[in-house]
């Protein structure tokens, strides 16, 4: 009777552990929703049939939470603190740059209702918009913008983001000259970054950088209310806002850890909108109609750099063999199941400066046949080949669908997934030896931001950054000169690291965002930001 | 002994405990591989300003003066600042530690309060339904894991049925699930462990004593069963609840609630050095604290243990 | 047979089994056995030869899934305790039988003082006593003992194994039962406190006229302590009478004058002791026959299939074919 027993019970557990292995997952269904990157067209939205589960009317609901893992925490951008994109995630709405940027990366007007470029590319000349307020009621004037231009030029971001700004000049109290040692095209990016965004001068003085950082000031939509550090940070809406008071009158910043409990949450409707999910799970969000996603290219490129100053990459051949080996189509399916688009130059195609194939872009095409020409040509002889990845990444994806096909043409390849810090730390020092997959983010929407791999002022310091001086000399001339004139250095440029194959450019990094189907007007934006003041119900 | 003597004895005895810990965890940071001030000031910033960011983060100095340093500021009850975003540590620990100590509490008194008394009536009822039931789902329990059990329960109860929220915490509702997730695993070992430890005092001598004098075997498990039982119990409760304290990061990320396990392993992945130390300090203090109740409680309980000795 | 009279306790062809998954063990098999009120019969045999079981299953605490009283009768002054309800043993228990067992070290609570562990029996049985009268009787009964009645609320553990076992007796007589039920209470005892123990054990049945079934191995105590004996071999009794009948060692049952011839003699000079060869059978096997025929020098054809009778003569039984037709033991 026991045995007997026992049997049963056995059976019982062996179906469980079945049962649970079976989990169902989503099925694909309904129309994805996904916005053309240099059109710039309105998503589509589909007609949807009334939803199965009777859902709250969402009409005239003015509060949204916004569920994100990574958390902003750093309010006041021209201090001595750096500050990244997760913070801008509440900068963009708490200040306003003299210029905007929008979704697609093009620029608008923004506190600035106009500007003007000198000749030589050396002076731009902004004329400020009258009536502003901070949230404190006190006018934005020149003085701001000198402040805000001065103080953050000088802290960790400033060079970068300000790149050869000299100084701020007040012509009178809504006219700036901004002086620059050297010209530079892509500089209305940077007065449209987070490191622009116009900071109150007054309260500076009265409260100090520690001051500012508590209780941030600015003239964008939205004020800041409070944060408590791991959980949330909270907004309104600025009804004095110069460009009319937002529609919803809350936005909480919600720090969600569990990427699983974000989508249960937007499913649910505890969170209104969630800040760039995985494309594996807005896939699987087709089939819910509450909820709706978009996704637009980012201004980050995925690259994989090769150490070409040691190891196996150090050879041509080998570099080549690996450039003509890579399957950029299959990376783009396994990683972002096909909504990213492949690079063939380290450039998102939403810079400004952009050049193509009609400009003169020399492509290398998807070869086996010939990266295994290569590779016999080359001094390979089996050494073990790694890529470097930070792990849990899309990054590891893309590392392990290259791993795959360098195999098969006969290198040795291993894939190094390794913790946040590790990876940093490999990546700034540059001393690695095999390759590195990065996603080089540039704050600028502009062909300069293909620069900062290639710069020789760092050699000294024993960073492998520079491949070839004349790549540097090339790139200089490329962000002095102004618009079409711009087009030969980066070709030149980009033709020559191609010819060397020193980066092999894989895919454009998308954004992605989900939200509730009733909330209006949300779009991925390039840089991740989140422009509340235009969503309503 | 006086029990104050002996309490006092072994919080002291934590100190030695301490500075062991937090100078191995010192020496393990610092030997990990990347660089806080270069990360914070990102990829442009020049030598001078990461070195200008080493020198305030007293990263410049060697080894054993920084320990010295901080164990010094310890000392006068200064944990220190977080390096990624500069908030008290001791203020953050403040903030975090009623909810992980809420929820832990909670946990255990529900694997508590169901799994003792399931675990007894097993043991008196041995090889009955209701045994061979509670041991089917004590494996079972023991077996889910906590992040596929967190998440099958959060879809059900609160996306398809929506009786509970999904996650933070709103109210006493948000703690039901998670409470019932971390105590899964303490359930199952409450009942595992009252079990065996109700059927190895039944098998006593002295409980066929009992039974000889004339007492109904009812009474029998009530007065002299249940207390000799209870003794592996309570010092496994202890273990438990120690764990739950620093361990329950799986639920906690799951459910985000905002408590110390969460805390912890951030600040171990971006190396936020204070916070970690700060974080492990405490958290010893507050398991020594555990298993020296613990240690009285057996003492009240099984007069044969001698806290003198 | 003996004579019939109502005796106290009268054991009837019991048989007792140990039902596990591997196999049966048949621990009793169709014992008989008698006691009057006031008398102290040994109850001898090796280890494993069912005499612990025998006890239990007076008292009915037989382990509960895998004891089983497979047949007989037990009767106790009349009364079938084999069909008795639970409520109703529970009454007799302590109050009317009580046991002693062999290890004092186990068994007592160590998580409660000896002074409630002997108030218990009282607290049980006796409801209508006051706090005070059963305190008294509590402090009488450890001064009875001798243990000072000031160490009441002490734990076992402060206690050494010949205090702990006068604890116990102090438990099983303390409601001045009937029938005392001894297991081996000195075995687990070094030797000078054994005597002393017997000596408390013998005083206080003579104070209560308490009967007393004392279960042993060691013929020593039975000849110094008991009136009567009866020797158990493969859970059936082999032989009975009084001590002097069996000690005389004229007549006896081949194993009980083995056993006897295991005892080294003062008085002769032995070079080597006689032990009784092979060892007692496996009771997971049923026998046909006599069990002893296989360590007998005795041994015969008929040993083998046919179970001997038992033969009484002047209230000496002995169950062997060797004294089948005799009148002179």
């Amino acid at each position: 009777m026991k045995r007997k027993l026992s049997s049963i019970l056995a059976l019982l557990m062996v179906c469980v552990m079945v049962g649970c292995s079976a989990g169902g997952s989503g099925d694909t269904g309904g129309s994805a929703v996904t916005q053309a990157a240099e059109t710039g067209s309105s998503a589509a939205q589909d007609a949807g049939d009334a939803s199965t589960t009777a859902e709250p009317a969402a009409e005239g609901k003015d509060t949204i939470i916004l569920a994100t893992s990574g958390e902003p925490y750093r309010f006041f951008a021209q201090g001595s603190q750096s500050c990244a994109g997760d913070d801008n995630l509440v900068l963009s709405n708490l200040y306003d740059c003299l210029l905007f940027l929008e979704p697609d990366g093009s620029l608008t007007e923004g506190l600035a209702e106009s500007y003007e470029v000198s000749e030589d590319g050396l002076t731009y000349t902004f004329h400020l918009r009258q009536g502003v307020t901070f949230h404190n009621g006190m006018p934005m004037t020149a003085e701001d913008v000198k402040f805000t231009f001065d103080t953050g030029f000088q802290g960790p971001i400033g060079a970068a983001l300000f790149v050869n700004f000299e100084s701020c000049e007040i012509i009178d109290e809504y006219t700036v000259e901004m002086h620059l040692t050297e010209p530079y095209a892509a500089f209305p990016y940077g007065v449209a970054s987070r490191l622009g965004g116009i900071a109150c001068k007054a309260y500076y003085d009265e409260v100090g950088e520690e001051g500012y950082m508590a209780a941030p000031i600015g003239t964008g939509p939205y004020t800041f209310v409070e944060y408590v550090s791991g959980d949330h940070t909270t907004m309104a809406a600025y009804e004095d806002y110069w460009r009319g008071a937002p529609p919803i009158k809350t936005v909480i910043i919600q720090t969600v850890a569990d990427t699983n409990t974000q989508i249960l949450g937007l499913q649910n409707g505890d969170y209104d909108i969630v800040r760039n999910p995985s494309i594996d799970v807005c896939t699987r969000l087709d089939s819910d109609e509450n909820v709706e996603w978009n996704s637009t290219n980012s201004t980050g490129r995925i690259t994989m750099s090769m150490s070409e100053w040691t190891g196996p990459a150090s050879d041509k051949n080998f570099r080549k063999a690996v450039q003509a080996g890579i399957n950029k189509d299959d990376i783009n399916d396994a990683a972002f199941a096909g909504y990213a688009e492949t690079l063939d130059i380290d450039m998102c195609s939403n810079y400004g400066g952009y050049v193509t194939v009609d400009d003169g872009i020399e492509v290398v095409e998807y070869d086996p046949e010939k990266a295994k020409e290569y590779l016999a040509a080359s001094s390979y002889a089996g050494e073990e080949f790694a890529i470097m990845v930070n792990s849990g990444s899309t990054l590891e994806t893309c590392a392990k669908v290259i791993q795959a096909q360098l195999m098969e043409i006969g290198i040795n390849c291993q894939v190094r997934a390794v913790d946040n810090p590790t990876y940093q730390d490999g990546w700034n020092l540059r001393n690695y030896e095999g390759a590195y997959i990065v996603n080089n983010l540039s704050s600028l929407v502009d062909a300069d931001g293909i620069i900062t791999g290639h710069r020789t002022d760092r050699w000294e310091e024993g960073l492998h950054y520079a491949r070839d001086p004349e790549l540097y000399d090339l790139f200089m001339k490329g962000r002095a000169a102004q618009g079409d004139a711009r087009k030969p250095f980066y070709v030149e440029g980009c033709n020559i690291i191609t010819e060397e194959a020193y980066d092999v450019p894989l895919l454009n990094d998308i954004t992605t965002v989900a939200y509730r189907s009733e909330l209006k007007n949300v779009l991925a934006h390039c840089l991740g930001n989140y422009n509340f003041r235009l969503y309503h119900y | 002994m006086n029990w104050v003597k002996y309490a006092g004895k072994r919080l002291l005895m934590l100190i030695p405990v301490i500075i062991c810990v937090t100078f191995i965890l010192f020496l393990i940071l610092s030997a990990a591989p990347g660089n806080l001030a270069r990360q914070l000031l990102g990829q442009d910033a020049t030598e001078e300003q990461i070195e200008a960011k080493q020198a305030e983060m007293g990263l410049d100095k060697p080894l054993l003066v920084r320990y010295g340093l901080y164990m010094r500021d310890v000392v006068r009850l200064d944990f220190g600042e977080s390096w990624i975003n500069g908030e008290s540590v001791l203020e953050r620990f403040q903030n975090r530690l009623p909810y992980t100590l809420m929820l832990s509490t909670l946990a255990m008194i529900f694997a508590v309060a169901i799994g003792v008394p399931l675990g007894i009536m097993s043991a008196i009822r041995q090889y009955s339904l209701l045994d061979y039931g509670t041991t089917f789902v004590a494996i079972l329990l023991f077996s889910l894991p906590a992040f596929w059990l967190g998440t099958m329960c959060q879809i059900l109860f609160c996306l398809i049925l929506r009786w509970l929220p999904t996650s933070g915490i709103t109210g006493w509702k948000s703690y039901i699930l998670p409470t019932v997730i971390l105590g899964a695993n303490t359930l199952a070992s409450m009942i595992r462990m009252s079990r065996t430890s109700m059927l190895d005092v039944i098998r006593q001598d002295y409980i066929r004593t009992a039974r000889a004098k004339g007492a109904a075997m009812q009474v029998v498990v009530r007065k002299h069963a249940l207390r000799n039982s209870l003794i592996p119990i309570v010092t496994q409760m202890g273990i438990t609840f120690a764990g739950t304290i620093g361990g329950a990061v799986v639920t906690e990320n799951i459910f985000t609630i905002p408590g110390i396990g969460t805390m912890l392993l951030n600040a171990v992945k971006s190396r936020d050095v204070p916070v970690v130390l700060g974080t492990v300090i405490f958290v010893t203090i507050i398991v020594g604290i555990i298993n020296l109740a613990v240690d009285l409680i057996c003492a009240l309980i099984d007069p044969r243990i001698d806290l003198a000795s | 047979m003996e004579e019939s009279k109502v005796s106290l306790l009268e054991i009837d062809a019991l048989t007792v089994e140990y039902r596990t998954d591997d196999a049966i063990v048949h621990a009793v098999n169709d014992l008989d056995l008698r006691l009057d009120k006031g008398e102290t019969r040994g109850l001898v045999g090796e280890t494993g030869a069912g005499k612990t079981t025998l006890a239990l299953s007076v008292l009915r605490l037989l382990p509960e899934r895998v004891g089983h009283i497979a047949g007989g009768s037990i009767r106790y002054e009349g009364r079938e305790l084999l069909q008795m309800p639970e409520a109703e043993m529970l009454a007799l228990r302590g109050k009317r039988i009580s046991m002693i067992f062999q290890d004092p070290m186990t068994s007592l609570n160590p998580t409660h003082t000896v002074g409630d562990q002997i108030l218990e029996v009282l607290n049980l049985h006796f409801p209508e006593m006051t706090k005070q009268q059963k305190e008294a009787k509590v402090d009488e009964m450890m001064t009875l003992v001798g243990i000072p009645p000031s160490r009441k609320t002490d734990f076992p553990h402060q206690f050494s194994g010949g205090m702990k076992q006068r604890i116990v007796i102090a438990m099983a007589l303390v409601a001045e039962p009937e029938l005392l039920l001894a297991d081996e209470p000195t075995t687990a005892l070094d030797v000078t406190i054994q005597a002393q123990i017997l000596e408390l054990i013998r005083n206080l049945k003579n104070q209560f006229h308490t009967a007393v079934l004392l279960i042993t191995h060691d013929l020593g105590v039975v000849a110094e302590f008991c009136d009567t004996v009866s020797v158990v071999y493969a859970g059936r009794v082999v032989e009975y009478g009084t001590v002097e009948a069996v000690f005389e060692k004229k007549n006896n049952h081949p194993y009980t004058a083995g056993l006897f011839g295991c005892i080294p003699d003062l008085k002769d000079d032995q070079p080597r002791l006689h032990p009784i060869a092979g060892r007692m059978s496996d009771p997971r096997v049923v026998h046909e026959g006599c069990c002893f025929c296989d360590r007998c020098d005795h041994a015969m054809e008929r040993c083998k299939t046919v179970a001997p009778a038992m033969h009484v003569h002047k209230g000496h039984g002995i169950a062997c074919h060797l004294f089948e037709n005799r009148e002179d033991f």
